[in-house]
């Protein structure tokens, strides 16, 4: 039975209530309260059910390693699943929902998982399940899915703002307790930027909490001043709600910032940073003692019990059993007792301890048992009684004492998963029982320098006056390596050096306990493993600490293992009779702490999920409700249906208007680069297989390029606009591409060769103006003379069309007369609408991407990237002619040489025209013969201007197959049967680009 | 996550703005080469644990290439030099020797 | 420096806590040019009379501002239309050298931040260092915003001239938008 106390409370606010609701049933807190303390404070003592036996499960600690009181809070577009109890602060009508249940958190069908433990023990799913064959889909997978998984995923669009933020500082310090805050200070005033990070909503860590209560005015007095200190210095920052939860290569953290105070949408930001030195004062986690069925709700670490005390006012229960292993663990008692609560019997797995706490609370009449512990616990979804035994025994219940309540303490773990993360290396302290960092291996940054330092509890130093001994000594050293302005630091230690907390490292009791106990002795919560799993995965051959992690899932739920590490590497080295640093540890990743799928995307969701790179018709476009493709990051216009039509008419429509009068398309997210210098024809002589540098003035030249290996890159339209210039087009797609390849040989080959690169493709819009009357429809505009002899076919002229400025290339895509108007990307719209509009006594229509594919494939020419797929010579393609044979060198030049590329027996580009010519063959169907794929369809369109399917493919040896007819397999094994043809359906003799 | 010294800014630069080149110092071999050379040109890398010389481009910056030398082991970088270089520069060298003295020296 | 009255129509943001404008176009050339090349570095010096700016930083004379990009790359910014024919000789000569002086005023757009968190906003996507302390006025530096690249310019701590291509106008209005939503600030607690 826990409750809430009449008064106390540092972290509420009595004054202001809080409705919530829990499992559909109307609860109060107070603000202030997380959701874990409200459910104590209102009798919930059962608020969870575990992952793998559905066993019932209590709230068991205070902070983030809680393993058991996972909720789903929120609702509708705001719902998180996952969240820990012990960390989510309670909002006005805030919902929360218990997990992994069914039907409900009291009477969990599951549970019987738990009667048939014995068959779920460690790699059971490895093992069960294997035949028969068809079991799988309609038995073991639906029953397994219903049953794991952790929680329940959001079904709606996440309405909460998430961000991104960039941050650089010197020092980073993790952990806003003594250790942390004194390290702050010590630092200021050294010219350095400090930026510190509290988990928690408040700075002070433990220490108020944990301090004696005679000195509890002393520590106050010096919370207050060091926050003074904090506040006023220009140095330091702080961020509280921000977990670090993770550490990277040189020196960059990801943390994780969760302000809850707002009232309208949570904001969380994913704080990337990047610090020279990070210290971390990230504290330790008390751990539990491992003793039969220690799972039961209404059991908790002994700092825990005293945390709801003191900062919620909430007590866990009024019969409560203390078992540990150390003296620390004594202050829950003292705290309880001071308040008039029953604490029936202490258990303590030591022999005696001379502690003076220990007098103190025998004077307080508290009955103490040494070398005693549970034995087992009574009750079935709380804690009745406890049954005590020797620690040295089997387990045989001397005494059974009611209670309703209890608290476990075996001592505490040093917070170490930070300094792991990049490289930092842990040693044993045998003494103390926990590993610890190894100042002699530590992470390091990117000039191999240590650039981590652990401070206080991490570092397996707990005494209030130790730490404020250690840590300014240790700032004044790193000042001093550092050689930053190495003013000495001096603090006046307000603490007394107090006798060492003493424990004895105990992890299992009762030692002799019998295997059946085993399987009642819970290690890791979260993953309900159990003492006798671990046993079943030594025996079994996993003795590697990695590999029964695996074989067990021990720590490797969304809690890391925060409590059940150390405890798990015990048994496994008591199985093994290895001593424990034989054992090693698992290693500890990222991220310390679960963060939200939505802080990984940040702002760039929704609209900024990706870039979309807009042309400068785009807004024409869009007005014309033109269909979108993306091309690379662009979005291309890529039809422009009209009224009901329907897309086949659409397309239809906008060939015949490019074959048989004139159509304009937005051409201008094609690549534009600039190539001049002195050497700029050599430069391309390389880059190009065909020869660039005897193009002359004025003139157009189509290239190819290849990479080394060979294969078609790219291609487009060279223009030679002066003695030193040429402006390179490439596709739309590889531009950028294209661009960084020149860089990249201009500065790591043939840095000798006098040329400079610039990208122009977006200084520049083009429109394409194609038809039979595009030359009458240009020549409408006073001054402008497109006559054949004024700009045959291949060449360009700058001219001005009203006073927009244009370079006209004469070169076509689609076969038709055409013109390429190049234009200043500002006055692109004006142009596109000028000629819009003078149209129109030329029927002039738009047309997209779609359309200008098939008008190209009715010509036979290639897309890159449609016909070729990084596997395609020019040769494969039928272009023997573009590869020069007189230049020296060229990109490609050797590969061509190599007998591979020059078999017979590969793919060659074809036509393909079916047999039945309604028929338009799918996209990239194979080519079949006896059995075997011997090619595919690259590019199918039905033709309107011949108004049959066409298509282009790679065909082995397909040269030498024109004429004979093969048989292509669509995806639902339809045959299909086509001839092979010349890849050249309209117009073949070149007429009608001359108009 | 990286943060590499470029030479031309002059400034570390975040991974997220470079784009790695892979191996350093390959000889472009062109058509007169041999076919054994011309494949390894093509398509043999290094994959070594321990100190490697690699190419970086500062492509969201100044657009240039430079080398490093890193040890893939502790991600340790010993400096950043210009991508003309055909060889990693003397004091490259010796920075990776201060602290692996058992470097046996590029190409070794 | 860059001098331009926000006009109050262009001004993208509304009810956050900073002011982001739309500025569109600034009249601009990209240079490039090899330090070794005399004769193209005289024609710098002689027609636009500026000295070359150091690494990441801008200099500026009578409202031309020449930016470093890289050490061949520059980028000229004429915010004068009394600088025009000036812009355009120059370009002209130095096209006539091994240098290159391009028109690329219409390849990107230039926003404006301005206000005591313009720092802040752009510490939301960009990698670099933007403390208050490591930025000083003049600076420029060419880097990444999210995906996509982007110009930074500061003209002083409040004030910071914004550009990227100009296909990615729509997409920098609605990163704007989302990132300077209130309650957004990117605050210390003590």
């Amino acid at each position: 039975m826990s409750s809430r106390l009449p008064q106390e409370g540092s972290r509420i606010n009595r004054e202001k209530t809080v409705d919530f609701r829990f499992n559909g049933k109307n609860l109060k807190g107070f603000d202030g309260d997380t959701v874990a303390s409200a459910l104590l404070a209102n009798n919930e003592l059962l608020v969870a059910r575990s992952f793998k036996y559905h066993r019932p499960r209590g709230i068991f600690s205070e902070g983030e390693e809680e393993p058991n009181a996972l909720m789903g809070i929120g609702e509708g577009p705001y719902f998180e699943p996952n969240i820990r109890a012990t960390e989510a602060k309670i909002k006005q009508n805030m919902n929360v929902e218990s997990q992994n249940h069914w039907p409900s958190l009291r009477f969990d069908f599951l549970s019987i998982n738990n009667l048939f433990s014995r068959f779920f023990a460690a790699g059971f799913y490895y093992k069960t399940f294997m035949w028969p064959r068809a079991a799988w889909k309609y038995l073991f997978e639906p029953m397994i899915r219903r049953a794991s998984g952790l929680g329940n995923a959001p079904r709606d669009y996440d309405e909460a703002h998430y961000e991104h933020i960039y941050h650089h500082t010197d020092v980073l310090i993790i952990g806003g307790g003594l250790a942390g805050i004194t390290a702050a200070k010590a630092l200021s005033d050294r010219g350095l930027s400090i930026m510190l990070c509290e988990k928690d909503c408040v700075m002070g860590g433990r220490y108020l909490e944990d301090c004696e209560s005679g000195n509890r005015e002393r520590y106050k007095k010096l919370h207050k001043s060091s926050m003074e200190i904090l506040k006023n210095s220009k140095d330091i920052s702080v961020k509280l709600n921000t977990t670090v939860t993770g550490i990277f290569d040189h020196g960059f953290a990801l943390a994780y910032e969760e302000n809850q105070h707002s009232d309208t949408a949570t904001k969380k930001a994913l704080w990337k940073i990047r610090a020279k030195i990070i210290i971390l004062c990230t504290g330790a986690i008390e751990r539990p003692l491992v003793f039969p069925d220690n799972d039961l709700p209404g059991i908790m670490l002994a700092a825990s019990v005293r945390d709801y005390l003191q900062k919620y006012g909430v007590l866990l229960g009024d019969q409560l059993v203390l078992t540990t292993n150390n003296d620390y663990a004594y202050k829950t008692v003292i705290e309880l007792k001071r308040r008039g609560i029953d604490v029936p019997v202490v258990l303590d797995t030591r022999t005696s301890s001379d502690d003076p706490i220990i007098e103190e609370i025998e004077s307080l009449g508290v009955r103490i048992l040494f070398g005693k512990c549970i034995g087992k616990v009574e009750g079935k979804r709380k804690v009745d009684a406890v049954g005590i035994c020797s620690v040295n025994g089997q387990g045989t219940i001397e005494e059974l004492i009611p209670c309703n309540a209890i608290a476990v303490s075996g001592g505490w773990t040093p917070n170490v998963n930070l300094w792991s993360h990049c490289g930092g290396k842990l040693l044993w302290d045998g003494e103390s029982g926990f590993y610890k960092p190894d100042p002699e291996n530590t992470p390091i940054g990117k000039e191999g320098e240590t650039n981590m330092l652990v401070l206080g509890a991490a570092a397996g130093i707990f005494g209030d006056y130790d730490i404020q001994d250690q840590v300014p000594r240790k700032i004044n050293q790193l000042a001093s390596r550092l050689k930053i302005k190495s003013k000495r630091y001096i603090e006046t230690n307000i603490f007394s050096k107090e006798p060492e907390k003493k424990g004895i490292p105990t992890y299992v009791i009762p030692h002799g306990a019998s295997k059946e106990k085993h399987k009642k002795m819970y290690i890791d919560f979260q993953n309900d493993v159990k003492l006798s799993d671990l046993q079943l995965a030594a025996q079994e051959g996993f003795e590697n600490i990695e590999h029964a992690k695996r074989y067990t899932t021990l720590g490797m739920a969304t809690d890391q293992g925060k409590t059940s590490n150390i405890n798990g590497i015990h048994v496994l080295s008591q199985i093994l009779g290895k001593p424990i640093d034989r054992i090693g540890h698992t290693t500890f990743r990222p991220p310390y702490k679960p963060i939200p799928l939505g802080l990984i995307a940040g702002q760039y969701a929704k609209k900024l999920f990706k870039p979309i790179r807009k042309t400068p018709i785009d807004k024409w476009n869009s007005r014309k409700n033109a269909m979108w493709e993306p091309v690379a990051d662009w979005r291309r216009a890529y039809a422009y249906p009209r009224g009901n039509e329907s897309l086949e008419e659409t397309l239809s429509r906008e060939v015949l208007s490019v074959r048989k009068n004139v159509g304009l398309l937005d051409a201008s997210t094609l690549g534009k680069i600039l190539v001049k210098g002195p050497d700029a024809g050599q430069f391309l002589d390389l880059i190009y297989t065909n020869m660039m540098s005897t193009l002359k003035d004025g003139k157009c030249r189509y290239g190819l390029m290849c990479n080394e290996a060979g294969f078609v890159f790219d291609d487009g339209v060279v223009a030679r606009l002066n003695e030193q210039s040429f402006l390179c087009h490439t596709t739309s797609g590889g531009a950028d591409r294209v661009f960084s390849w020149l860089e990249e040989w201009l500065q790591t080959e043939w840095h000798h060769l006098k040329v400079f690169i610039v990208n122009l493709t977006e200084q520049y819009s083009q429109i394409a103006v194609a038809g039979p009357k595009a030359r009458e429809l240009l020549q409408s505009f006073k001054s402008v003379d497109l006559s054949a002899e004024k700009l045959p076919f291949m060449h360009f002229i700058e001219t001005y069309i009203d006073d927009i400025w244009v370079r006209v290339y004469r070169i076509s895509f689609s076969g038709e007369l055409s013109y390429e108007l190049a234009v200043n990307s500002n006055q692109a719209e004006e142009l596109w609408n000028k000629l819009i509009k003078v149209g129109k006594k030329y029927k002039v229509q738009p047309y997209g991407t779609e359309a200008l594919h098939i008008l190209r494939a009715e010509k036979g020419f290639i897309v890159v990237g449609d016909e070729t797929d990084g596997t395609v010579t020019p040769h494969d393609l039928g272009m023997d002619w573009i590869v020069s044979k007189k230049k020296k060198d060229f990109i490609g030049k050797k590969a061509f040489s190599l007998p591979y590329l020059n078999s017979s027996l590969r793919k060659q580009l074809v036509g393909i025209l079916t047999l039945d010519k309604n028929k338009v063959l799918p996209d990239g169907c194979h080519a079949v013969e006896d059995g075997k794929a011997i090619g595919h369809i690259t590019s199918t369109y039905f033709s309107p201007t011949l108004k049959r399917a066409i298509a282009l493919g790679l065909i082995e040896n397909g040269r030498s197959r024109k004429g004979s007819t093969l048989e292509f397999e669509s995806s639902n094994k339809e045959s299909i049967f086509a001839k092979i043809v010349e890849p050249n359906f309209y117009d073949p003799e070149g007429t009608k680009q001359d108009g | 996550m990286l943060y590499i010294f470029c030479p031309t800014c002059q400034r570390d630069c975040d991974e997220t703005e470079l784009s790695c080149g892979g191996q350093a110092h390959l000889i472009r071999r062109d058509h007169a080469s041999s076919d054994k050379d011309f494949y390894k040109y093509l398509y043999e890398r290094k994959n070594d644990k321990g100190i490697i010389f690699e190419r970086w481009r500062h492509v969201y910056g100044c657009g240039k290439w430079f080398h490093t030398a890193r040890c893939t082991i502790t991600n340790q970088v010993f400096g950043s030099y210009s991508a003309k270089e055909v060889q990693p520069p003397k004091s490259i060298l010796a920075t990776i020797r201060r602290y692996r003295v058992d470097f046996k020296g590029w190409g070794k | 420096m860059i001098q331009r009255v926000p006009n109050k129509m262009d001004k993208i943001t509304d009810d956050t806590f900073v002011d982001v404008y739309l500025i569109g176009s600034i009249r601009s050339l990209n240079i490039r040019v090899d330090q070794r090349d005399k004769k193209s570095l005289n024609i710098i010096k002689k027609n636009i009379a500026i000295e070359l700016p150091s690494v990441q930083k801008t200099s500026e004379r009578k409202g031309l501002t020449l930016c470093w990009i890289s050490n061949d790359e520059y980028l000229l910014l004429n915010e004068k239309k009394e600088n025009d024919k000036l812009f355009n000789e120059f370009k002209k000569q130095m096209n006539l050298t091994t240098g290159v002086a391009e028109n690329t005023t219409d390849l990107r757009v230039w926003f404006l931040v301005k206000g005591g968190r313009a720092l802040d906003i752009l510490r939301k996507g960009v990698p670099l260092d933007l403390s208050k302390s490591k930025i000083s006025k003049g600076s420029f530096f060419r880097t990444r915003l999210g995906e996509i690249q982007i110009n930074i310019l500061i003209k002083s701590s409040n004030e910071i001239l914004v550009s990227v291509l100009r296909s990615h106008r729509d997409y920098m209005v609605d990163w704007f938008e989302v990132c300077t939503m209130r309650g957004t600030e990117i605050n210390f607690d003590l």
